[in-house]
């Protein structure tokens, strides 16, 4: 059988073969190319390039990020000063203050001290919806000013239902 | 130029080898293409002192056929170990030409395609069969067992139809 195929007839293809082979050979291309120098080479470029293409875009974006930020900052400090709709929010607060406040420890501010003043002449007014107003919320965070503490009333272990006469408790205690 | 003529001249050899192992004539051509760049790129690495050229040739054909073969299938791992050697009566195989044997050996199923070649025509051992293709000896055994079993089959289905 060996014989045999020993014997098979060739096909004429050597002119189409030998233009194949002579194109790859001028083109210096590998047949091997996972083992070839020339792949190594070209992968090493490729991340090169991509690399710094990355830090280029990396560092655009850093510092356009700032920039973006600070009208945002800008805005709200422009609007903070108006005197009418901080003194409204503010009211709202010493409402449920019904005691002498002393000023927040550490917090001296003189809007806080106009509060105390304007509270006695501007309770009955409504409160502003704050959906209108936008830089208080911003000039709240931006004047720190404390929640309201209550104080503790009277003394500790003793509630309001203590000082309540009611007759089932006092009729049973006289008869006795 | 000197490397066409080189080709020109192993031309007919190297078809010879490729056509072996190829399912037809295009994939011998795409291997003999591949085997000859190959040939040309790694010249100064061959040694006359540690074979003919010939040789050097056949064994890059080989190589880059097998390689073929295994993007198409898998090989087997069903093993034997011991070799059946089927009979085949040479009479019959004498009556079929070149052409018709050849054919009858494209049909077997890839990988013990290749392991018949490797073994009947082109003289390997299991041993180097095993090696080449990454697979047990038993394997190789089993191969060239099966080529054989379906070629006396086809050979017998000829005779019966004459």
């Amino acid at each position: 059988m060996a014989a045999k195929l020993d014997q098979v007839p060739v096909p004429d293809m050597s002119h189409s073969i030998w233009a194949g082979i002579e194109t790859q050979l001028d083109a210096g291309v590998q047949v091997d190319t996972p083992k070839g120098k020339g792949w190594w080479y070209g992968f090493i470029g490729i991340v090169t390039v991509v690399t710094l293409i990355l830090i280029g875009w990396y560092y655009s974006h850093k510092s356009n990020a700032p920039e973006k930020t600070v009208p945002k900052e800008s805005g709200p400090v422009t609007k903070a000063p108006l005197p009418a709709s901080d003194s409204n929010t503010i009211i709202n607060k010493p409402k449920r203050k019904q005691l002498p406040v002393a000023p927040p420890p550490g917090k001296k501010d003189t809007l806080l001290n106009n509060n105390i003043i304007v509270d006695s002449t501007f309770r009955q007014d409504p409160p502003p919806a704050r959906q209108d107003i936008t830089p208080p919320v911003r000039v709240d965070s931006s004047i720190n000013i404390p929640p309201a503490v209550k104080k503790h009333r009277g003394v500790r272990g003793i509630t309001d239902d203590d000082y309540k006469i009611s007759a089932k408790k006092d009729s049973a205690g006289k008869r006795d | 130029m000197a490397q066409e003529q080189l080709y020109r001249q192993l031309y007919g050899f190297a078809m010879a080898i490729a056509m072996r192992y190829a399912v037809d004539e295009h994939e011998a051509a795409d291997i003999l293409g591949h085997a000859f760049v190959k040939m040309f790129r790694s010249i100064n690495s061959f040694d006359p002192q540690k074979g003919n050229f010939h040789g050097w040739l056949k064994k890059i054909i080989i190589n880059e056929s097998l390689d073929h073969i295994k993007q198409r299938s898998r090989f087997g791992s069903l093993e034997l170990d011991v070799a059946e050697e089927p009979f085949v009566n040479n009479s019959i195989i004498e009556k079929i030409d070149a052409a018709g044997i050849l054919q009858l050996v494209r049909q077997l199923p890839p990988a013990t395609h290749a392991v018949f070649v490797l073994y009947a025509i082109d003289g390997y051992t299991h041993k180097e069969i095993a090696a080449q293709l990454n697979i047990r000896e038993g394997t190789s055994k089993w191969h060239l067992s099966e080529a054989r079993k379906i070629l006396i089959q086809k050979i017998a289905a000829i005779k019966t139809s004459e």
